[in-house]
């Protein structure tokens, strides 16, 4: 993640003042589950578990998401991100779209 | 034997292997996971975790932790005779809690290795991953919130 604009999901920015609301910063990724990954997890499907290969898909998508709600904060001259949300959806079987959202803020 | 008995058994024989394969590694596979559960949450000693809005510290950063898990081929045959007759999927609930603990754990061992004291606002969100209701491609469960340093 980015070091110079603080994320978090709390209302307020611990040990810092908001003195600005900007406005919505967002950023989302669909990613769709990969051919090899595919035949791994379809193999663990049979002996159940964690499906490794889509945790760590999951998770660089995500961490994508993040990446350009940050950017989109930043274009819009914000210095911190509060109250964050993540979400997770299926839009068409196979591909997941994972979506970041907050309020961007300027603190002192 | 006689050929029925021997064409019955070539046509059941990799599903009742399957169901087999998928019991005994499941068993096994939940088991071993309550066990490191149990371990890593004992080692991971106090950080607090809350899911309060508001919190006092010098700094905070956003943390999150995710696993997707699956059913191995017995608990979905399972689950598939259980939907018939309704009530509530014991198996299912269990491995959601699993998945939970999981997730919120690796939330808290990130936040902990960088030095936090504290993950406060903590939301855990799940979702169906491939064919809905099935659990075949596997259900994502993350926790997210904001370690806190002070």
């Amino acid at each position: 993640m980015t070091d110079d604009i603080i994320l978090t999901n709390m209302e307020s920015v611990p040990g810092r003042t908001i003195v600005r609301h900007i406005g919505l910063a967002q950023g989302n990724v669909v990613r769709a589950k990969h051919v090899g990954r595919d035949i791994a997890a379809g193999l663990k499907n049979i002996v159940g578990g964690e499906l490794r290969g889509y945790t760590e898909l999951l998770e660089e998508a995500r961490r994508d998401a993040i990446r350009r709600m940050t950017e989109d904060a930043r274009a819009q001259g914000a210095n911190a991100i509060v109250n964050i949300r993540l979400s997770t959806s299926s839009v068409t079987s196979g591909a997941s779209e994972l979506y970041a959202y907050g309020t961007a803020v300027v603190v002192e | 034997m006689n050929d029925i008995t021997l064409s019955m058994l070539i046509s059941i024989g990799p599903f009742v292997a399957l169901l087999l394969i998928g019991f005994i590694f499941g068993t096994v596979a939940q088991r071993n996971h309550l066990a490191d559960l149990e371990q890593r949450e004992a080692e991971l000693g106090d950080v607090i975790l809350t899911t309060l809005p508001h919190a006092d510290g010098e700094r905070g950063e956003l943390v999150t932790g995710s696993t997707v898990v699956a059913y191995d081929f017995f608990r979905r045959i399972a689950v598939t005779l259980r939907k018939l007759i309704g009530g509530r999927f014991h198996m299912h609930e269990n491995m959601m809690m699993r998945a939970r603990r999981e997730a919120v754990l690796r939330m808290a061992e990130d936040a902990q290795g960088r030095g936090a004291v504290a993950v406060h606002n903590i939301r855990l969100i799940s979702s169906n991953l491939g064919d809905s209701g099935t659990a075949m491609g596997g259900c994502e469960v993350l926790a997210y919130g904001t370690a806190v340093w002070t």
